[in-house]
């Protein structure tokens, strides 16, 4: 090897070491800069000038962002003060609870700074998380998008700053209960992969429009904010199958079938004389937790026959629960393949359940924030094996709920599949 | 000799990609927490959830001064349960030393026996920096564990305990006698309380405990100061760090057991404000507040007399002491308070505008008069200074005005007028903010009546 060569090659050594060290230095790591209660790493401040910004509420932004505007007068964000939903005497007491002022109200993000807790602001309340709360720092607004002609007499002062449309400005808030933290374990977090999507990409989906008056985009991003409260959205978020397994067949083979996974069950319920129902709840849609978010959420598997009447009977509910319910088990913690055993009434009859969680196939050995939950991860699947109590068609839902008391009527139905028995 | 660049590059690669291993998950400091491994045989078996019952009691009971600050670190994890702390503290090798995790001590409870096991081995090694974890024990779950843990504490000079034992002879047998027997051990006293006794007797005998309290009993030991003991300083200080996490639950937890440490808490906080890097954090600022505020002693008073002064653009931290200086009605905060008036940040002067009021400071009318007056300002700094100038005296501008906004105001106005009203007065005189004022006359004449 010639030493031009040699030389060549270890100065492309050490430039690549140099960018390499840099990349494990200083990026990539979003648990940091989530995480670190001084803002370490997060992004600069956006360029600050000497031009007065007069904009105090966020109806003046509709001059010019009508369309934006409209889709967030829509959205929770900018009901987060008055709905009655939080204002309920067991949650926030009509905000008298004023710890949670801070998220339902909150100054400029990019001010307080980035992955800090929010803090509560004293005026305009009443328009929730509004356009200041993500885009005002002092006298500019921060836009993630290249400004237009029209930007430089532009009343609310844009400057360009990219790191707004970044997931440290949603965390303070949604990251209540790791809900971010969740997302950067699954395959949607993972930078380098195929199937990376960040918050945006579901929770503000490119739409039709400019979206702001005299720019020639095609599409912007939505500012409704599809979430939780939306069922469209909540209905892509959990598969549900089921398949019947008839008497002598061999449950491995069936799961497979079902579910593509190589599970092996226990030999007593590898096979069995009587006909069993397999069913799979499948986290496929959601890049985090499902259900996700506070706490109050709780998604409920229900099935409905004949026997059990119109009430019908829950299998299985997913839910983290509440802090102040130390007393529950979750008796899935720690213990994925492993077959828990569980009985429901049904039609007068008492009916066991055998539920397996399987891990998703996507880094199955991800950390898990809270033991107690019996939230679905990310890919994450949980299988329900029974005898059902009669020959009937089991009618199958699964019901999204915004608190746990909610009953089944008042929730969202996601997913429902009928199993018919032969 | 050709090799040596590459090696050294392998080398800097091998301890760059190390150092970056211990991924940050909770740790507030400035360095990733990298987790220590327990190895001491006593520390594990204490942990072993799948040894013997008698076996980990055996192991606690023998733990001696000379112990491992692994053994130690077990004596302070096994203490803990969900009904206390839904997070835990887990040392780490991390510049503030600790990180938090989720509790894993939850489900029906089958470690009481443990937990007070481990609190009494900790009092009597005069642990000190497990003040924290004690005073979060006196919420545990389990009578008993409360007991020993309210001992525990007045071994270690305080008494704050002391209620959690007068309130546990009510309770059921065993945690009842526990009880007593502490109190009796550290009063010295028999006041008659007997298990077996009838009701009439046993009340007789708590009411007479409860006047022992009221006499403010003194613990035998000096409580432990600041800077007296760098472990507990340390865990101090991370409790501070905590305030500025984003996540709710962690900082309540760290909230909680600052202001339970009273005076000894602002000690810390004011130690972590003063640290030029932690103290910058703006959230972290904010709700140190609210612990000075709940502790409100001279230091606390002082402090946040200072958070308002700063002149900086710390603005949600100052709001907030104005805040907190009027929920303590601090007469010496006036003067600040009336500077802050003039500020430009709205959420300041709206906090000063209602802290004045809730002081009372007459000198504040005139400046209160001019934000009530003017209409370029927010609809609540109008109602804030009306509510304030009322409180402070009669005012019959301030009187109109909110009887005007009452009925002809919009409805998030409406809402919140009358929540402060409400807070102020406590009671709506009927008045609904979900409908209209002008539909309401009865409402608002009550309120005419009331505000007069």
């Amino acid at each position: 090897m010639s030493p031009a060569v040699r030389l060549a090659l270890v100065a492309l050594l050490v430039v690549g070491s140099g960018a390499m060290f840099v990349y494990i230095s200083t990026g990539e790591n979003d648990n940091a800069v989530i995480n670190d209660a001084r803002g370490q790493g997060a992004a600069p401040f956006p360029p600050t000038n000497s031009r007065p910004m007069d904009l105090v509420d966020c109806a003046q932004c509709a001059e010019c962002h009508q369309e934006i505007y409209d889709e967030w007068l829509g959205s929770h964000h900018a009901f987060s003060w008055l709905n009655p939903e939080p204002r309920r005497p067991e949650l926030s007491n009509n905000f008298k609870n004023k710890d949670c002022i801070p998220c339902h109200a909150p100054r400029p993000m990019i001010e307080v700074g980035y992955g800090l807790r929010p803090l509560e602001r004293e005026t305009r309340r009443e328009t929730g998380v509004d356009c200041f709360t993500c885009h005002k720092y002092k006298n500019v607004m921060a836009a993630s998008n290249r400004l237009g002609r029209g930007a430089a007499a532009a009343p609310c002062n844009p400057v360009e700053w990219a790191p707004v449309a970044e997931i440290q400005l949603c965390a303070p808030c949604h990251d209540q209960h790791k809900v971010q933290q969740d997302w950067m374990l699954s395959r949607f977090g993972d930078h380098s992969s195929a199937t990376f999507q960040d918050c945006n990409d579901c929770h503000m989906p490119a739409v039709a429009g400019p979206g702001t008056k005299g720019v020639s985009r095609k599409t912007h991003r939505s500012h409704a904010f599809p979430g939780g409260h939306d069922a469209t959205i909540l209905r892509t978020s959990a598969t549900l199958r089921a398949a019947v397994v008839a008497p002598g067949a061999s449950l491995k083979a069936t799961v497979a079938s079902l579910t593509g996974r190589d599970w092996v069950p226990p030999s007593e319920l590898e096979s069995s004389d009587a006909r069993r129902v397999l069913i799979e709840v499948k986290n496929t849609g959601v890049g985090h937790n499902f259900p996700a978010d506070e706490r109050h959420r709780a998604v409920d598997l229900v099935a409905r026959s004949g026997a059990s009447g119109p009430a019908g009977v829950r299998l299985t509910r997913f839910r983290n629960p509440y802090r102040h319910e130390f007393e529950m088990l979750n008796p899935f913690e720690g213990r994925a393949g492993e077959v828990i055993s569980s009985e429901v009434v049904w039609g007068g009859r008492t009916v066991s359940l055998a539920q397996v969680r399987l891990l998703p196939e996507y880094n199955p050995d991800r950390k898990v924030f809270y033991p107690k939950s019996t939230q679905l991860h990310a890919g994450e699947s949980r299988l329900i094996v029974f005898t059902p109590p009669a020959d009937e068609k089991i009618d199958l839902s699964l019901y999204y709920k915004l608190n746990p008391y909610l009953p089944d009527d008042e929730a969202v139905e996601t997913n429902t599949l009928a199993v018919e028995l032969p | 000799m050709t090799r040596s660049p590459l090696l050294a590059l392998c080398l800097l690669f091998a301890l760059v990609s190390c150092s970056d291993d211990s991924a940050p998950v909770d740790s507030p400091g400035r360095q990733k927490s990298v987790d220590i491994v327990v190895t001491d045989p006593t520390a594990l078996l204490i942990l072993d959830e799948e040894a013997g019952l008698d076996a980990r009691l055996d192991a606690i009971d023998g733990v001696g001064p000379d112990a491992p600050h692994q053994v130690l670190d077990a004596l302070l994890r096994v203490m803990k349960d969900r009904s206390q702390l839904a997070f835990i503290t887990v040392r780490d090798e991390s510049d503030l030393g600790y990180h938090v995790e989720e509790s894993p001590y939850g489900g029906v409870d089958t470690r009481a026996e443990l937990r007070w096991s481990a609190i009494i081995a900790v009092e009597k090694l005069g642990l000190v920096e497990a003040l924290p974890d004690l005073l979060a024990a006196l919420h545990d779950r389990h009578g008993v564990v409360r007991n020993h843990a309210a001992r525990a504490l007045w071994k270690l000079g305080y008494a704050t305990g002391l209620p959690v034992l007068v309130k546990a002879l009510e309770a059921r047998a065993f945690e009842n006698e526990t009880a007593n027997r502490i109190l009796e051990e550290i009063s010295g006293e028999d006041l008659g309380f007997d298990t077996d006794a009838g009701w009439v007797r046993k009340s007789e005998a708590i009411a007479r405990w409860r006047a022992w309290i009221e006499k403010d009993p003194a613990p035998p030991t000096k409580r432990t100061g600041f800077g007296e003991d760098e472990e507990l300083d340390r865990r101090g200080r991370f409790l501070v760090a905590m305030l500025g996490q984003h996540q709710f639950l962690f900082m309540e937890q760290a909230r909680r057991t600052l202001i339970e440490l009273g005076p000894l808490g602002v000690h810390y906080i004011e130690s972590v404000l003063d640290d030029p890097e932690l103290g910058a954090n703006t959230t972290l600022r904010a709700y140190s507040v609210q612990v000075l505020r709940d502790v409100a002693n001279d230091a606390a008073r002082a402090r946040l007399r200072r958070m308002l002064a700063d002149g900086d653009e710390d603005v949600a931290a100052r709001a907030r002491a104005a805040d907190a200086l009027g929920a303590i009605a601090d007469r010496d905060a006036a003067g600040p308070l009336g500077e802050a008036l003039s500020a430009r940040d709205e959420s300041l002067v709206i906090a000063s505008a209602r802290a004045l009021g809730l002081i009372a400071v007459e000198s504040a009318t005139p400046a209160l008069e001019g934000k009530l007056a003017d209409e370029r300002a927010s609809a609540r700094l109008r109602r804030t200074a009306a509510i304030s100038l009322l409180r402070i005296g009669s005012s019959a501008a301030a009187r109109e005005h909110i009887l005007d906004r009452l009925e002809n105001g919009p409805l998030h106005e409406r809402a919140d007028l009358i929540e402060m009203l409400e807070e102020w007065k406590g009671a709506t005189h009927g008045y609904d903010p979900n409908e209209p004022g002008s539909e309401q006359p009865a409402a608002i004449s009550a309120w005419r009546t009331a505000l007069k």
